[in-house]
């Protein structure tokens, strides 16, 4: 069944349809969340939420068709009021695997993700939204500034610092995440 | 996307390669969890009926009076439909029903709202803000949190859904309100404020949806508001003449009934104190026959002036009152709550003796457990919960029952939390604290 009928029969209140957009969307959702958050624990709390208030205020969506748009949205707000309470908690979370359990994949360079997620990590929530929504999820810059509500100027100049900081963070590192001395790689050396 | 920076062509590779694994777990608890929340009604959003895309400002230009005319019949009717609508919501909502299952235990901390799942202990902040949140106290279906907000001018209450949703203020301006009570439908709060700014107090309703308060007439100062189980009565300290006792007015107004007990005017000790002190915080047992209050009495055994308050059972009607007393050397036992079966009466005890007090100026106080049949109470004290002797919170006493019955929630603000076992007395700490009374959440259903 195609999206669009199912996100009409969600906003009609058909709820089992809903929970198929949600299994649909849930792992990318996660995947958004975590990238903004840098906190496994605390990304599965926004999706949590994201997902309360997509069902409840699904009979808002006008348009069916811009349910991924819309449903991107309300994960980057849920993962905003995340990062905002989490500055306020008395005991932060202590930071564990970034991704959940580690997979088999030799492929992946554990030390240059430990690199870029530094760097990741030094920017604002805000910013590291506009990175993962430009970059990760694939947006356009107009919809990067309509997903976070501010203006294209906003988002632009944003982006731009967003990208100035984590390019001079990578290529600044004195070590990679395994203490072995970084060289003149701009970025993990699997991607370069 | 069009990247024509080498960088930037492959930070897309690298984010889904840090983003790995795609996948979650948690699905069917998500899909449970959405499935209990309602979704809102369509026609609440007006996006889906008004045109809302953002355009760039326009010179205005005049509209004629056949636009504007047509322009507010549309608002008025909308509003219109708006108004029966939420009514009618209201009006059909189920009563709410208690069923004695253990939820969250919501509290502040720092100004701020929090609760804690107290299975695994994990505590998340509800409601945070600039200003100081205080004083949760959950609806009696546990499907709604109020709380206070402290502002210059007075509180403000606000209530939300335990998922942190759906906020609703219920005071339109800051009041002064020193006690709240859900009625049992959870539809209204009853409120105790100083409505005139007088330093005198009165009882009010205030709607949940918002509508803001209305004042229920008593005729006296009034204090302490406690609704009836069965959502018909409303119970409260009134003041006649400077004297004290406990009343009942119909919870949708009406003539105030005769004094259910009243100080007596007569003893040495209210010459000496007045009555301002005396019968305080009475609370309703769950099966609303019996109420339980505290009150000044003689207690040869008070360490400092020969007066202490002590706790008092009558039956709803006002007779066959009684008190039941854990030890005749405390000097206070007050802020009697009743386990939510109706079994047991929970109430605090202290020895203010200046020897009893630890290195910090703090005092060992308890929690007495009375199980009552009939007159006959059998007496178990539990603790002791280091405490520190602090105003009276609208929020009754420094500690609240499990909703199920089997276990105490105490805290001794800004230093600890725990549950004190029924069997033993002895507390179990919990791995955070609090600095105003918890309150555990009622879970309905199941």
């Amino acid at each position: 069944m195609d999206q669009g009928r199912l996100v009409v029969q969600a906003r009609e209140g058909d709820h089992d349809a809903f929970a198929v957009l949600l299994g649909a969307c849930v792992a990318r959702l996660d995947a958004v969340a975590r990238l903004i958050l840098r906190d496994p624990e605390l990304a599965r709390d926004a999706v949590q939420e994201a997902a309360i208030r997509a069902w409840r205020d699904l009979p808002g969506l006008r348009e069916p068709d811009r349910f991924d748009a819309w449903i991107h949205r309300v994960v980057v707000r849920a993962c905003f009021d995340a990062a905002r309470k989490r500055r306020r908690r008395v005991t932060e979370v202590e930071l564990l695997a970034l991704d959940g359990p580690s997979t088999p994949d030799v492929s992946v360079d554990i030390a240059d993700r430990d690199l870029l997620d530094r760097a990741l990590r030094r920017l604002e929530p805000e910013a590291r939204a506009t990175i993962v929504l430009r970059y990760y999820v694939g947006m356009s810059v107009p919809d990067v500034a309509a997903c976070m509500g501010i203006p294209l100027g906003t988002a632009k100049a944003r982006l731009s610092r967003a990208l100035v900081a984590l390019r001079t963070t990578i290529e600044a590192s004195p070590v990679a995440g395994d203490g072995t001395p970084v060289t003149a790689a701009p970025l993990p050396r699997r991607y370069a | 996307m069009t990247p024509t920076d080498p960088f930037e062509e492959r930070l897309p590779s690298a984010l889904a390669d840090l983003a790995q694994p795609l996948s979650s777990d948690y699905l069917p608890d998500l899909v449970v969890r959405t499935r209990r929340v309602r979704q809102r009604p369509a026609w609440t959003f007006p996006e889906r009926w008004i045109p809302m895309t953002a355009t760039t400002r326009r010179a205005t230009t005049p509209m004629s009076g056949l636009r504007v005319a047509l322009g507010l019949s549309v608002a008025l009717l909308l509003t219109l439909i708006i108004t029966i609508g939420v009514l009618l919501a209201t009006g059909s909502a189920p009563p709410a029903v208690v069923s004695p299952q253990n939820g969250l235990i919501a509290y502040e901390l720092d100004g701020d709202i929090w609760v804690a799942d107290p299975d695994t202990t994990e505590p998340r902040v509800l409601v945070d803000g600039p200003a100081r949140e205080y004083d949760p106290w959950w609806s009696r279906d546990g499907s709604r949190l109020v709380y206070a907000i402290a502002t210059d001018g007075g509180d403000l209450l606000r209530t939300i859904r335990p998922d942190g949703t759906d906020e609703i203020t219920l005071t339109p301006e800051p009041l002064a309100i020193s006690w709240y009570d859900w009625s049992p439908d959870g539809r209204e709060l009853a409120i105790a404020w100083d409505a005139d700014g007088d330093g005198t107090t009165s009882l009010g309703l205030l709607a949940a949806d918002g509508r803001g308060p209305t004042t229920l007439e008593t005729g006296m100062e009034s204090m302490y508001p406690m609704w009836s189980p069965d959502g018909s009565t409303i119970l409260f300290r009134g003041v006649v003449e400077g004297v004290p006792g406990l009343y009942t007015v119909p919870a949708t107004g009406g003539p105030v009934s005769a004094p259910l007990v009243v100080t007596d005017a007569t003893t040495d000790m209210f010459r000496e104190y007045g009555g301002e002190n005396d019968i305080q915080e009475p609370t309703w047992s769950p099966d609303g026959t019996r109420i339980a209050y505290h009150a000044l009495e003689v207690v040869p055994g008070a360490g400092i002036d020969g007066n202490g308050y002590r706790v008092h059972v009558m039956d709803a009607d006002g007779t066959n009152d009684h008190v039941i007393e854990a030890s005749p050397e405390s000097d206070d036992e007050w802020g009697a709550l009743w386990a939510p079966d109706g079994r047991s009466l929970a109430f605090q005890t202290l020895d203010a003796d200046p020897d009893a007090q630890d290195e910090m100026g703090r005092y060992a106080l308890e929690v007495a457990v009375a199980t009552t049949d009939g007159d006959a109470a059998t007496i178990r004290r539990l603790g002791p919960v280091t405490y520190r002797r602090v105003p009276y919170s609208p929020n009754r006493t420094s500690f609240g029952w499990a909703p199920d019955s089997s276990t105490i929630v105490a805290a001794d603000p800004k230093v600890a939390t725990m549950t004190l076992d029924l069997g033993t007395g002895a507390p179990t700490m919990l791995p955070w604290h609090s600095d105003g009374v918890p309150a555990w959440q009622p879970l309905v259903g199941s």
